[in-house]
């Protein structure tokens, strides 16, 4: 019998009968733990499941008895993963709908558990430019610098955006400050040619967009972003 | 005599460092890369490494599904350094939810399948043991002893202690039969009752026992329905039962 029947089941075609216990006492084994089916088990009933594992700091890793050593392998998974998960599916990707967009956005906030706040910049042709991380905190606080996110489009020859952040809670769901937060941001890009054109707020693997959800007056007096209805300002992106 | 100095110690320590900075912004992909690889590699310069990875791959996120010999090809990969890059991306992956991770098991074909790919193929009689949750989602799957279950040495003890350890709602045990028949004996159905007896006794409800092979399997539950109840089998009789099942993989006419 194989000395690791557990990494013979991974590299073959059985790798989906593994546990995600196993493939953290796999990992175990590679960060050097002596007895990674004992800290497998003690690191599942203190984070719940993988998911509470991977979206751990390092600083909570190590209080439930890792070295920094493990704590920086778990720590490195989910932004690997984020990597590939945001990664275009062509190196000239078109984000033409809001579904493509949420879906970027989305897997962009995978496993991360405070609120941070992105700018996304697209060109006139609605291929991406950057995705930029504004900072860390509510919208309407710490998290949003408008002449620093205008700088970014400007400077970046953006011709739209897209505002997101996330609500670790789990339910996405935009507060009044985020409604009149991207009012204003909305205001301040239209003075340099830039249109924004949704906020997404980000949740449980769900994205709302604020600018397209009639459920929040203060958006109503705005004319809509809709990909598939056109506007009368010739100066506006077409939509497709 | 002079301590012996990491040749690539300094580096990794500035990679760190800017890690716990950064949290990982401003790291490209093939920095990241790099230092999942110092887990496989503890004295070797993985950056090279990184990138003929990726170069072999194309991009990060085909990294998790290539066959494994498209990157032992490459000078200085191990079949150690792909479990470590599958390992490292297939958790990553279920735990953003992308992937579930191992479907329910919650019918006699899904645990046949699980067990059959599980096993794989053997060349001598083992026992292993499933355990589910309360929504029959496999937490882990061991093998708990060498031979099956109708011998003397089996004990409950060996399906009963990582039971109660990982809080398992449910159970499945399953025998792989090296002589390529896939139905329990007298005396395995015998020790199949008796087990359900006593994990019953500590609150462990063992929902089936399956029988595989190479080729093909056969669950307790279609020989004993009334015993194993409607916890894994379908509601069906017992004849079509044994006929739902032995069609999943048929055993080869004998020539």
């Amino acid at each position: 019998m194989s000395p690791n029947p557990l990494l013979d089941r991974l590299l073959s075609d059985r790798a989906d009968t593994l546990t995600d216990r196993e493939l953290i006492v796999l990992l175990l084994g590679y960060a050097g733990d002596r007895t990674p089916e004992q800290t497998a088990t003690h690191l599942l009933e203190h984070f719940q499941d993988a998911t509470g594992l991977l979206s751990a700091r390092s600083e909570q890793l190590c209080a439930a008895g890792m070295t920094p050593r493990t704590a920086l392998l778990f720590g490195l998974l989910f932004p690997l993963y984020r990597r590939c998960a945001v990664a275009p599916g062509e190196p000239a990707e078109e984000f033409r709908s809001i579904d493509r967009i949420g879906a970027y956005l989305t897997n962009l906030y995978i496993g991360i558990q405070v609120e941070t706040v992105y700018l996304m910049l697209l060109n006139e042709r609605y291929r991406l430019i950057d995705c930029i991380k504004l900072g860390e905190g509510a919208v309407n606080q710490a998290g949003i610098n408008f002449r620093t996110a205008t700088e970014h489009a400007v400077f970046r020859n953006a011709r739209m955006a897209v505002l997101a952040h996330n609500h670790p809670g789990g339910v996405p769901t935009p507060s009044r400050d985020d409604v009149e937060t991207t009012l204003r941001l909305k205001a301040a890009f239209e003075v340099v040619g830039v249109t924004l054109l949704d906020h997404l707020v980000i949740a449980g693997g769900r994205y709302l967009p604020i600018l397209m959800d009639s459920r929040y007056p203060l958006s109503q007096n705005l004319p809509d972003y809709s990909p598939a209805a056109p506007d009368n300002n010739p100066d506006s992106p077409q939509p497709h | 005599m002079s301590a012996y100095r990491h040749p690539h110690g300094g580096h990794r320590a500035r990679m760190r460092q800017r890690w716990a900075r950064t949290g990982g912004e401003g790291f490209a992909d093939h920095e990241l890369l790099e230092m999942l690889l110092y887990y496989a590699y503890p004295y070797r310069d993985t950056n090279p490494i990184a990138h003929d990875l990726l170069r072999q791959a194309g991009e990060l996120s085909a990294l998790a599904d290539l066959p494994p010999e498209r990157l032992t090809s490459i000078p200085g990969v191990t079949p150690r350094t792909v479990g470590l890059l599958r390992a490292a991306l297939l958790l990553a992956r279920r735990a953003a939810g992308r992937e579930n991770a191992c479907e329910a098991i919650d019918s006699v074909q899904r645990a046949g399948a699980f067990f059959m790919r599980f096993f794989g193929r053997q060349t001598a009689d083992q026992t292993a043991l499933l355990l589910l949750d309360n929504r029959c989602a496999p937490l882990d799957c061991l093998r708990i002893f060498d031979g099956r279950a109708s011998s003397a040495a089996f004990r409950p003890v060996l399906a009963a202690r990582p039971a109660l350890e990982q809080k398992a709602a449910s159970v499945m045990l399953a025998t792989y039969h090296s002589d390529r028949i896939a139905r329990a004996d007298a005396e395995e159905m015998e020790a199949g009752i008796r087990l359900k007896q006593d994990l019953g006794l500590l609150g462990i409800h063992l929902l089936d026992w399956i029988y595989v092979t190479e080729n093909y399997f056969t669950a307790l539950s279609t020989r004993l329905p009334l015993l194993f109840g409607t916890g894994s089998a379908p509601l069906l009789p017992e004849h079509q039962q044994e006929r739902q099942v032995a069609s999943a993989h048929e055993p080869e006419p004998a020539s």
